[in-house]
Formats: structure tokens, C-alpha cells, sequence
């Protein structure tokens, strides 16, 4: 069997059966629905926090001292500062709607979880704005999860209150959760009891201080990083979409990283985490997975074959949007024995001098914006770093890497096809 | 009149594909309503269409989207990778067409 057939046979499968794994769908989907906020978010905070001293001197003459608090006071707390619970309300309705069972009443009830399995203030009647956030973002995920599973099996098991035909549906739909809403309002009541027994004081005590740290570690660490970055290359190579799959696993860590470090900017204090979304997105996505956009500029200035010279025309555009399907399936990259060395290792090579370079203060750590994945290459840079130039030296010191790692395989690649081109010509 | 929908992971390189097909479409005086969908998006947008064509990059999902999908009449298949790559609408027109075409002999 050859390493092709052996890839569709085997490997194949467990990407597939990963990409459809219930759970990890639903993870996936509930961030979704909280992306555009952040997005939303992170550009009020980088018109707040740009480190332009003429820029602010304007803004403060114009509005005020001071004008820029609002971003922090105002925006922030309504957007970014509600992940936990836009994540736990999104997953727990994407993970009962994958069974085929309405899953709006879930994700009202999971919030309501969400608040049981916290601790109220109750001498001054008020919630810490802090639980809502990211430090509160895996006792979000684990009450989802819960009480989707919950929910789905009563429902399932059809222990439930049913109303006549005549009755319109949004009623019998509110009859349909009351079932399940006292089961899991009278189950977190005990769990939250029992949680005030120990030391954690509760729930969401107990994650955050026992699971959250740990998991934090793993997820973000270098080598978690090597691994799901070469797996990601890897399905890439054989023509998998492998973004969506090998990052699924660490989704929900980053974005908790990613809020810590907004968090700790906001507060002046050393910015804790390495990675955050944007080094993914952003800083090792150079025109896309592999490292493609100094693959394409080297097509335009360099090619000589025909049809290396159409795909750089071709995938210009896209790839400064960090769209490069038209590189990898077109020139192709795909089981391409040319290319696979340079695809998989480029990035690994980017990826170790961001680390090290950000985890030795080299070069300035992200500031916890999240920057869409389509926004180009250098501006994403200046952006993810509050505005920072070093920001973009790192990108353009990444692309000059690459281009030096891909250059050596393309130019052989190059002269391989102008010789089979000739040949074409000189047979017909 | 056919309806061709192109899905891959986000929706967005298909729809560089979509555009060539449409022009290709209107080269040949061919009356065809082509669009592009995220492959999480498909549930129940799917209402008369002929022809489901996959991005390679999720080539994976042919199996499940077969099952859900052949049912209702709807021809589901892969987009070839170099097809896909360089953008040749008129192949993969062509390639639309021919299954649209086998679907309605079946029947």
C-alpha cells in the first residue's frame, strides 16, 4: 500500500470522524456566535489604545481627557467582558440542535446553570463583572456541555410535558423545558452546595482554580503548539482542510488566553500568555496555512514556468486576505513531494522564532485583540500588538524566513515544469 | 434552469469558483443560479437544488453528505483538486452539468 492510499484509508476517517465530533462542533460553533463581538471589541480598544502620541494629543483636545475610558468602561464590559456567557449560552445551543432537538430552551436554562454554579454578592446585590469573562470561560464550557447532555436525554427519553396539537407552538415549547429546567435548576442547586463545602467555595472556584491553569499550560505551550501545527500542515499537505480540525482542541484555551492578556494590558501589568489567537491567526498565517504569500510574491518576481507564473497572477488577491486554496490545490502543494518540506517546515520554523522571540520580550506580546484571520499580513501585525511597530518587524522578519525556506524547492519545481513545458511544445 | 451549490469550510474560496462558473455560464447562454455556503450552513438551504459540489479540502464529508443529501434529489460530489486550484470554471460547469444530467436519467 503507498503512502497516498494509506493517508485516504486510514487517516482520512479520524479527521473526518474529528471534524463531525459532536462536542467539538458545538465548542466551535458557540465561539462563533461571540466572534463578531470581540471583533467588535478589539477594534474600539485599538482606537482607545493606539500608541500614537499625536493621536491621542488630538483625541484629548478634541473630547477630552480622558475620552478613551468609555472603550474600557462602556464597550468592553458588554463584548469581550461576556465570553463565558455568550460561549455557554452558543455551545449548549449548537450541541442539543446537532440531536435534532430545539436547542434555544437549553441554552436558556445552561445560563441560568451558569449563574447557579456562581456566588452572588449578596450583602451589596451584586454579580463580579469578572465571572462573565474569560476567567469563567471553562466553567462556561463545562456547564454547556453538561447541561446539553442533560437536556437532550430527558427530551430523548421523552420525559417531558406534552400539550395538545391546538396549543401554538411557542407554548408547548415552554411546557417542553420545564421538565428539564427543574432537573438541572435542582441538580446545580446540589452541586453548588456541595462545592460550598470545600475550600473552592464554589463551581466555578474549583475550575478555575484546579483545571483552568493546567489545561491553560498544555494548550499553550511550545511544544502543543509544534504538535498541532505540523498535525494542521499535515492534513493541509494531503489536501484536508486542517485548520478547523487540529485547532478545534484548543479553541476555547487560547481565547481564554487571548481575554487574560487583554485583561492584563487593560490593567498595565506584564502581558502573561504567548499565545494568543492572533499568533495563530496572524503571525503563522502568512497569506494563509504554510506560510503561501512569500510562496506567491516568489511566483511573480521569480517564475519562469507558464504555469507557476498563472497561479501567482491567480492567487495574489486572495492571498492577501490570507485565502490560499488557489496555491495549495492550483500550483499544487498537495501531495506535491517538492513542496512538502517547505510547507510543513516553514511554519514550524515561523512559529519557534514568534515564541521565542515574544516569550523573551523581544518583540512585543499581543495585547488580546482579536484580529480577523482575513485581515492582510503587516497591518494584522500593527494591529494584534496595540499598534506596535515591533509587531510588524517580527511579520516582516517571519516572511523573509519563509520566503528563504520555500525558495530553494520552487526554483527546482520551476525548472522541473519549464522542462516538461518545452517538451509539450517541442512533441506537438 | 440548474442549481449548483459549491460548500467548503467557510465559504470563501468556493466563491472565487462560483464567480468563473457564473461567467462561464453566461458565455454559454446557460440559464444556472450558482452560490457558495459554508458546509456548516447547508441544513435546510438546500431546497431545489440539483448539483452539491465539495471544496476537496473537506472531501471527507462526501459520505455523510451523500446520505443526507442524494434523497432529495440532489447530485453530491468532489471538485477536482487542480479544477478547484486553478479556478477552471468551465470544467467544473461541465462537471456539474454531467451529474445533474446522470441524476435526471435515474429518475
Amino acid at each position: 500500500m503507498n503512502i497516498k492510499n494509506f493517508f485516504e484509508d486510514k487517516f482520512v476517517p479520524v479527521a473526518a470522524k474529528i471534524a463531525k465530533q459532536r462536542h467539538l462542533l458545538a465548542l466551535r460553533d458557540g465561539l462563533v456566535l461571540s466572534l463578531p463581538l470581540l471583533i467588535v471589541g478589539s477594534m474600539f480598544i485599538i482606537i482607545g489604545e493606539l500608541p500614537i502620541q499625536a493621536y491621542q494629543d488630538f483625541m484629548a483636545s478634541v473630547l477630552g481627557e480622558g475620552w478613551g475610558d468609555f472603550v474600557w468602561n462602556d464597550i468592553f464590559p458588554a463584548t469581550t467582558g461576556i465570553i463565558a456567557l455568550l460561549a455557554t449560552f452558543g455551545i449548549t445551543k449548537s450541541l442539543v440542535d446537532s440531536y435534532d432537538i430545539d436547542g434555544l430552551p437549553a441554552g436558556a436554562i445552561a445560563v441560568a446553570a451558569f449563574f447557579l454554579l456562581n456566588t452572588l454578592d449578596a450583602e451589596n446585590n451584586m454579580w463580579n463583572a469578572d465571572l462573565f469573562g474569560a476567567v469563567n470561560m471553562f466553567t462556561g464550557i463545562i456547564v454547556a456541555l453538561v447541561v446539553g447532555e442533560v437536556y437532550r436525554r430527558i427530551v430523548q427519553k421523552n420525559l417531558v410535558i406534552h400539550m395538545p396539537d391546538s396549543v401554538p407552538p411557542s407554548i408547548s415549547r415552554s411546557f417542553t423545558a420545564l421538565v428539564p429546567a427543574a432537573i438541572i435548576i435542582v441538580g446545580g442547586f446540589i452541586i453548588k452546595i456541595l462545592f460550598r463545602l470545600t475550600p473552592f467555595g464554589d463551581f466555578s472556584g474549583f475550575v478555575t482554580g484546579v483545571l483552568s491553569a493546567p489545561l491553560k499550560a498544555v494548550g499553550t505551550s511550545y511544544p502543543g503548539m509544534l504538535i498541532i501545527l505540523f498535525f494542521e500542515q499535515l492534513l493541509w499537505f494531503f489536501g484536508i482542510h486542517g485548520s478547523t480540525i487540529a485547532w478545534s482542541f484548543v479553541d476555547p484555551i487560547i481565547q481564554t488566553a487571548t481575554v487574560e492578556n487583554l485583561a492584563a494590558f487593560h490593567a498595565g501589568t506584564a502581558i502573561p500568555n504567548v499565545v494568543a489567537q492572533p499568533f495563530i491567526d496572524n503571525f503563522l498565517q502568512i497569506g494563509g496555512s504554510g506560510a503561501t504569500l512569500p510562496l506567491v510574491i516568489f511566483l511573480l518576481l521569480f517564475a519562469k514556468s507558464r504555469t507557476l507564473k498563472d497561479i501567482g497572477r491567480l492567487s495574489a488577491a486572495p492571498s492577501i486576505f490570507n485565502v490560499n486554496e488557489p496555491v495549495v490545490f492550483g500550483l499544487p502543494i498537495v501531495m506535491n513531494p517538492f513542496l512538502v518540506v517547505p510547507f510543513i517546515l516553514g511554519p514550524l520554523v515561523i512559529m519557534t522564532i514568534t515564541y521565542v522571540t515574544m516569550y523573551f520580550n523581544i518583540f512585543p506580546r499581543l495585547i488580546g485583540v482579536n484580529i480577523p484571520w482575513t485581515t492582510p499580513y503587516f497591518i494584522s501585525g500593527f494591529l494584534a500588538t496595540g499598534g506596535r511597530i515591533g509587531g510588524v518587524i517580527l511579520q516582516a522578519i517571519n516572511f523573509c524566513v519563509a520566503f528563504l525556506i520555500w525558495a530553494p524547492f520552487l526554483k527546482s519545481w520551476d525548472k522541473r515544469l519549464v522542462l516538461e513545458e518545452e517538451g509539450a511544445l517541442s512533441e506537438r | 434552469m440548474i442549481k449548483i451549490v459549491l460548500a467548503c469550510a467557510f465559504g470563501m474560496s468556493t466563491s472565487m469558483l462560483v464567480q468563473r462558473m457564473q461567467q462561464e455560464a453566461v458565455n454559454r447562454g446557460l440559464n444556472a443560479d450558482i452560490c457558495a455556503l459554508s458546509e456548516t450552513e447547508l441544513k435546510g438551504k438546500l431546497a431545489n437544488v440539483n448539483v452539491l459540489l465539495l471544496g476537496p479540502q473537506i472531501r471527507f464529508q462526501l459520505k455523510s453528505f451523500k446520505a443526507e443529501f442524494e434523497p432529495m434529489g440532489i447530485a453530491v460530489d468532489v471538485i477536482e483538486m487542480t479544477d478547484y486550484g486553478r479556478m477552471n470554471g468551465a470544467a467544473v460547469l461541465d462537471k456539474a452539468l454531467a451529474l445533474s444530467r446522470a441524476k435526471e436519467q435515474e429518475k
